[in-house]
């Protein structure tokens, strides 16, 4: 269990510290650009680790760590939320939309591969 | 660099949480109960957060954005959620694919109301 968790921590290290990056440069736009990037591909790369029946520490640290890190929920959420408070509710509808399309398709891709 | 390592290390700590609570969970059936529960947690207490340091709460930047870009971002998951619900498609619990997807959109964002909501009504 500790070798579990240490694995999951050093991919959630390089996860978290991408997401920042990534949002940091992306971000600062009108739309969350950031945000939908590493959720999608993030989502890929989920799928594609688990669809390669790699070993349980590698999926461990590659798929729960590192994809599961990069990627975000609850700031998709705040960000969906924001623009429908702030009566933008087709861009809150349109971005909900393709981060899910986008993400769901994206993995099925992933496992594919 | 030193907020990009505080940053990694609350991310860290948040993906390890996460995998805690997989674990911990005793869960039957095939719909993903820890990846929705992390995620309507995490979306509470990040709202929250967020909406307390708009407000003037005491929290500093720096730990706002460890608490929430690090520790909550890597807790809370998106992955996670496209990959189980392309499992269930998979698997041909399509309705239940749909419950999932569904319920994890409407009770996020019920989560994110309830947190600022709750952030505003400590502030005034």
């Amino acid at each position: 269990m500790i070798w579990h968790l240490i694995a999951v921590g050093c991919g959630g290290f390089i996860g978290a510290l991408l997401r920042f990056e990534v949002s940091a440069k992306l971000n600062r736009d009108r739309f969350p650009y950031g945000t939908l990037v590493v959720n999608s591909i993030g989502s890929f790369f989920i799928g594609w680790i688990i669809g390669s029946n790699l070993s349980i520490g590698w999926t461990l640290f590659l798929a729960t760590g590192v994809a599961g890190a990069l990627t975000t929920y609850s700031t998709l959420m705040k960000e969906i939320w924001t623009y429908w408070t702030k009566g933008q509710k087709l861009q809150a509808v349109g971005y909900t939309l393709v981060t899910f399309i986008v993400g769901i398709g994206l993995a099925f891709l992933g496992l594919s591969l | 660099m030193r907020k990009r390592l505080y940053i990694g290390v609350a991310g860290a700590f948040g993906a390890s949480t996460r995998l805690l609570i997989g674990q911990l969970l005793i869960v039957s059936g095939s719909f993903p109960v820890a990846t929705f529960l992390v995620n309507m947690v995490g979306t509470f207490v990040l709202c929250y957060i967020v909406e307390r340091a708009r407000l003037g709460g005491s929290l500093t930047a720096l730990a706002v954005t460890i608490i929430t870009t690090g520790f909550l971002g890597a807790f809370t998951t998106f992955s996670a959620v496209s990959v189980e619900t392309v499992e269930l498609l998979r698997d041909g619990f399509f309705v239940l694919a749909g419950v999932y997807v569904g319920s994890s959109l409407v009770g996020g964002l019920a989560m994110a109301a309830i947190g600022f909501s709750f952030a505003r009504r400590r502030s005034s």
